[in-house]
């Protein structure tokens, strides 16, 4: 196999690292991996396993060329079977109408904009760590961007399905778009369900561009790989069934295609940085922007609970909050069931994605006192009564507190303070946000009272307006249900599809942190001002940008 | 595609270069000529500062203490009370970009946190400056007022807008934000002296905690400093708008501060073009931050258009206030906005100092935007009905300079006591090694 590494010398020398390397970090119960130093005079590394270039490429382009693993083809039939519900669950409701859902005259937004609002915010967490972590120069976003990118593309899609058919009329979608028709009637620009539109096509648009540009010298590495196996060994290889094509044929055909003519030039590289750093500086305000809007498709409604000036920056927490969970909640299987993936994406990562959850989830828990206290406080007996009367009451309560009254949806209140303000508080403490299970756990919660979240916000606030007779409870159908359940099938199983053929790291942008990349660097450590510093230059080769040294990769 | 001339890209890159190790090329200097000023340092400025800061406090007391009316009285006061707000908003945001970067593990931040922990351990001035409220308290909280006691509203929010328990609330306030600043300035002085790397894992811990208590007390202390002038008044995101205005302030502070000490011939090479760089990229992006949340406070309540939410509005949008607003607006969001989209503007010093003190400037008329109009309002069944003309008087400057300028002495006074850096921190080695590498 030797003969299909004839980069591996020219990387190694490169990099300078023709002396044979120090011990790899030695396992330690006080730091797990070895990443979860405490000295503050120390970074943790954020590739282990003391590889070198070489190996990332093949662990990475492994995942593509031999698969995942043996429990990928299992996982993928079940998940496709679930998001095969959903187109199910939608034709039925087109064919049927929207009485199939728990809709009424009352409740005309339920689950329909709780999913869309749910799966928004999933994808923030893939732009924050993408866009916002790279701007901030947060090193260990390298191991993660990628599969968040990923993630986000896949909820927007999950996202986008739901506005369109809620609408009633499916077929009257195209309104959704400024297209102006015969009668001169045009879109209500001011409304900001349009900006949503708006907003949410152009957050898909430029994630699907910064996702795509990013794996662009990944597919030129894909393709080379294919490419030199089949001009080593044009007649053997994998085949596939029936109609007896080479594989790498199909590969080099369709990498090369994807990979736009790349080819590792160093003028390829200025421009891919440029470009990044802009995409980076471009979906930054996305972040903010898209949630926002979201907020605003209700805070500017002059509804109790939904009118609250706090909603944009809440919302936008929230969805990177949910988003964090989400991705999680993906990479922790992953990381186990993926060979080698644990020395790419460390526990360090993991306590570093479970202290966001904490500071997102405390932002949460924040606006959520806000909202408490600015309703008690404005005096205003609407919005306490939605917040006590709709939301906060349980029954248990009612008599001794509520004067005989209790909220009807209290439930799925709690479920959300507990899900979203009380699970976090375990990343206070070391032992919880260093433990994978709990890691698991919290992230699981999350994700429902996320949920949750979006549901009470929606539901509390529309099922009683000002008149009792106008006071209807929704439950939702089994279509309802249904569709949801869908949709996670759905995004599942694009994100198995982008396990399997898709590169799941950049690798030139892991290879740039890795500690080999240093020349320099003596194992891990940093050292003290007296020893180092004695001349800049050095920090010219200590972080160049991945360029030289993953040119010649492939 | 024909080939660029070889010296083309050789040109390119060499500007490159040449821009990004400029400031790197002598050897790091951290002897105390290059590390401490003497004890004497700037002894003049300081007095005079301290001397113009009491003679306009004394100025303002004048004009409120002889006011020929009420109006008069009020005016003195508030002018005041944007002051000690403005002050107070520069500690608060000082305290927090050091919590966060301690949270967080900043490593790039280690040479200029010395500064921001110096204004944050100002703190105490906070409870001088709030003292003198015991004397003119019913000027700025309209609720204590005898003829407000009936009011609807009140009545719906005394259990909140009490005497006593506002006393407690400013208290509590003010000795969390000092609890706090002390534990980050005495750890970090602690270092300079032991250079035990557990401090800095002390230090972190200590923020966490810190970030919590800061975030709730800043915003409550907003709603009762601020809002509750305008009783009937109430957004949520107020807490957030007087946050993203304190930490904007902090970060203008600490380029001014450490451009000060660097123009005097300190801190040669231990904050750089790099620093400055990301300092100007923090500018910018709390600068988006601070126009993010004033639009979404402002927008949602045009839009939603509710009597009880715009009437404070209104009133600082009419009798010439919008002109504030719009000053605001352009000064304070779009000219700052646009000038630090330029990377050459982010790495020049004195254009970014400029900004700095720009942004300083623009943060206390956000802060007169919002606490002024209270001074000359009408009211029509305890709701807000016309701010009158804006009316700047001499006691509008001596309000807020008296305050300004003693907390400008204070500064300096704490910089001479201790290394311009943390000398023996762990990090230090991260932060003067900083580099953007593009």
């Amino acid at each position: 196999m030797s003969v299909l590494r004839p980069d591996e010398s020219a990387a190694r020398e490169l990099a300078g690292l023709q002396q044979p390397l120090a011990s790899a970090v030695p396992w330690d119960p006080a730091t797990g991996d070895g990443t979860l130093v405490n000295d503050p005079a120390q970074r943790a590394p954020l590739v282990l396993g003391n590889r070198d270039f070489h190996s990332i490429t093949e662990t990475v382009c492994g995942y593509v060329e031999k698969g995942p693993g043996r429990w990928w083809n299992p996982a993928f039939l079940i998940a496709a079977h679930v998001a095969g519900l959903m187109p199910l669950m939608i034709i039925y409701l087109i064919i049927t109408g929207v009485g199939v859902w728990g809709l009424n005259n009352q409740v005309d937004w339920a689950w329909d904009i709780t999913n869309f609002v749910f799966w928004i915010g999933i994808g923030h967490a893939g732009t924050l760590i993408s866009a916002i972590l790279c701007l901030l120069k947060q090193k260990w976003r390298t191991s993660i961007n990628r599969a968040a990118e990923a993630m986000t593309i896949f909820a927007v899609i999950c996202a986008g399905t739901f506005p369109g058919i809620h609408i009633g009329r499916v077929w009257m979608a195209w309104m959704l778009a400024p297209v102006p028709n015969s009668n001169a009637i045009w879109s209500n620009f001011s409304s900001p369900l349009l900006w949503d539109v708006f907003a949410v096509s152009t957050y898909a648009t430029v994630s699907l561009l910064f996702w795509y540009m990013g794996m662009i010298p990944d597919f030129a590495t894909l393709r080379d790989r294919a490419a030199l196996r089949l001009g080593l060994n044009p007649a053997g290889g994998q085949r596939l069934p029936i109609i007896n094509v080479s594989v790498d044929m199909i590969r080099a055909r369709v990498y090369g295609f994807l990979s736009m003519g790349w080819r590792f030039s160093t003028r390829h590289w200025i421009n891919y940085e440029k470009a990044y750093l802009m995409l980076a500086g471009i979906s930054t305000p996305l972040v903010l922007s898209v949630h926002s809007i979201v907020s605003f498709d209700f805070a500017t409604s002059v509804i109790p609970g939904w009118h609250t000036t706090i909603f944009p920056p809440y919302f936008v927490a929230g969805a990177i909050f949910g988003g964090f969970a989400m991705v999680l909640l993906l990479i922790i299987p992953s990381r186990e069931l993926c060979p080698g993936m644990k020395d790419i994406v460390t526990r360090r990562h993991l306590e570093n994605m479970a202290k966001i959850i904490l500071l997102t989830g405390m932002m949460v828990g924040f606006a959520y006192a806000m909202e408490f206290f600015i309703a008690a406080y404005s005096g205003n007996k609407f919005e306490t009564d939605v917040f006590v009367y709709n939301r906060l009451m349980p029954p248990f309560l009612a008599d001794t507190l509520g004067g005989g009254r209790y909220a009807p949806y209290w439930w799925a209140y709690w479920a959300m303070i507990f899900c979203n303000v009380v699970t976090p508080q375990v990343f206070w403490f070391k032992r919880g946000r260093q433990s994978i299970p709990v890691i698991f756990a919290v992230a699981f919660f999350v994700t429902i009272g996320m949920w949750f979240e979006r549901f009470v916000i929606i539901v509390t606030s529309l099922h009683r307006a000002f008149l009792p007779g106008e006071w209807h409870m929704f439950f939702p159908t089994l279509v309802d249900i249904l569709t949801f359940v869908g949709s996670i099938g759905t995004f599942l199983t694009l994100y198995l599809l982008f396990m399997r053929f898709l590169p799941q790291f950049a690798m030139s942008e892991i290879k740039a942190v890795m500690p080999q990349a240093n020349p320099h660097a003596h194992g891990h450590d940093h050292h003290t001002h007296d020893d180092h510093h004695a001349g800049g230059t050095h920090a010219a080769t200590k972080h160049s940008p991945n360029t030289p040294t993953t040119g010649g990769e492939a | 595609m024909t080939a660029l001339p070889a010296d083309t890209i050789h040109d390119h890159s060499a500007s490159n270069l040449g821009r990004t190790f400029a400031s790197h090329t002598g050897p790091i200097d951290l002897s105390p000529a290059n590390t401490t000023v003497p004890k004497s340092w700037a002894n003049g400025p300081m007095l005079l500062l301290l001397a113009l800061g009491l003679l306009c406090l004394g100025a303002t007391a004048y004009a409120g203490w002889s006011a020929e009316d009420a109006k008069g009285l009020k005016h003195a006061v508030l002018s005041y009370h944007v002051g000690v707000m403005a002050v107070t908003t520069m500690m608060l945001g000082s305290l927090v970009l050091v919590m966060i970067s301690r949270a967080v593990q900043a490593g790039w931040s280690t040479t200029f946190r010395r500064q921001s922990e110096n204004v944050a351990a100002l703190m105490p001035l906070l409870a001088l400056f709030l003292l003198p409220y015991l004397f003119f308290a019913p000027k700025v909280w309209k609720w204590m007022l005898p003829e407000s006691k009936g009011d609807f509203l009140l009545l719906a929010k005394s259990w909140y807008l009490n005497e006593p328990f506002l006393a407690g609330r400013i208290i509590f306030y003010v000795l969390v934000f000092c609890f706090f600043a002390y534990k980050q300035f005495t750890l970090s002085r602690q270092q300079d002296i032991t250079g035990d790397k557990a401090l800095t894992n002390k230090a972190q811990f200590w923020a966490m905690p810190g970030l919590l208590f800061f975030a709730l007390s800043a915003a409550f202390f907003s709603f009762d400093l601020i809002m509750s002038m305008d009783f009937h008044w109430f957004s949520t995101m107020f807490g957030v708008y007087f946050f993203a205005g304190s930490i904007l302030s902090g970060v203008a502070l600490v380029i001014l501060i450490t451009a000060i000490l660097r123009a005097s011939g300190r801190l040669k090479g231990l904050i750089t073009r790099e620093h400055y760089h990301d300092l100007g990229k923090l500018l910018i992006g709390f600068t988006i931050f601070w126009a993010y949340i004033a639009f979404s406070q402002y927008f949602l309540i045009w839009y939603a258009n509710i009597p009880e939410e715009t009437a404070w509005m209104l009133v600082r949008t009419n009798n010439g206030w919008q002109n504030v607003g719009l000053v605001i607006i352009l000064g304070h969001f779009v000219l700052p906005f646009l000038i630090l989209l330029f990377r050459s503007v982010k790495t020049k010093m004195r254009i970014l100092v400029l900004l700095a003190c720009w942004q300083l400037l623009m943060h206390v008329v956000d802060l007169f935007w919002q606490i002024r109009p209270i001074t000359f309002m009408t009211y029509d069944s305890g709701n807000p009905v016309s701010a009158g003309k804006v009316g700047l008087a001499w006691v509008d400057f001596t309000g807020i300079i008296g305050p300004v300028a003693i907390f400008a002495a204070g500064i300096i006074f704490m910089v001479r006591r201790s290394p311009l850096i943390p000398i023996k921190d762990p990090r230090l080695s991260e932060a003067l090694n900083h580099k953007n590498y593009v």
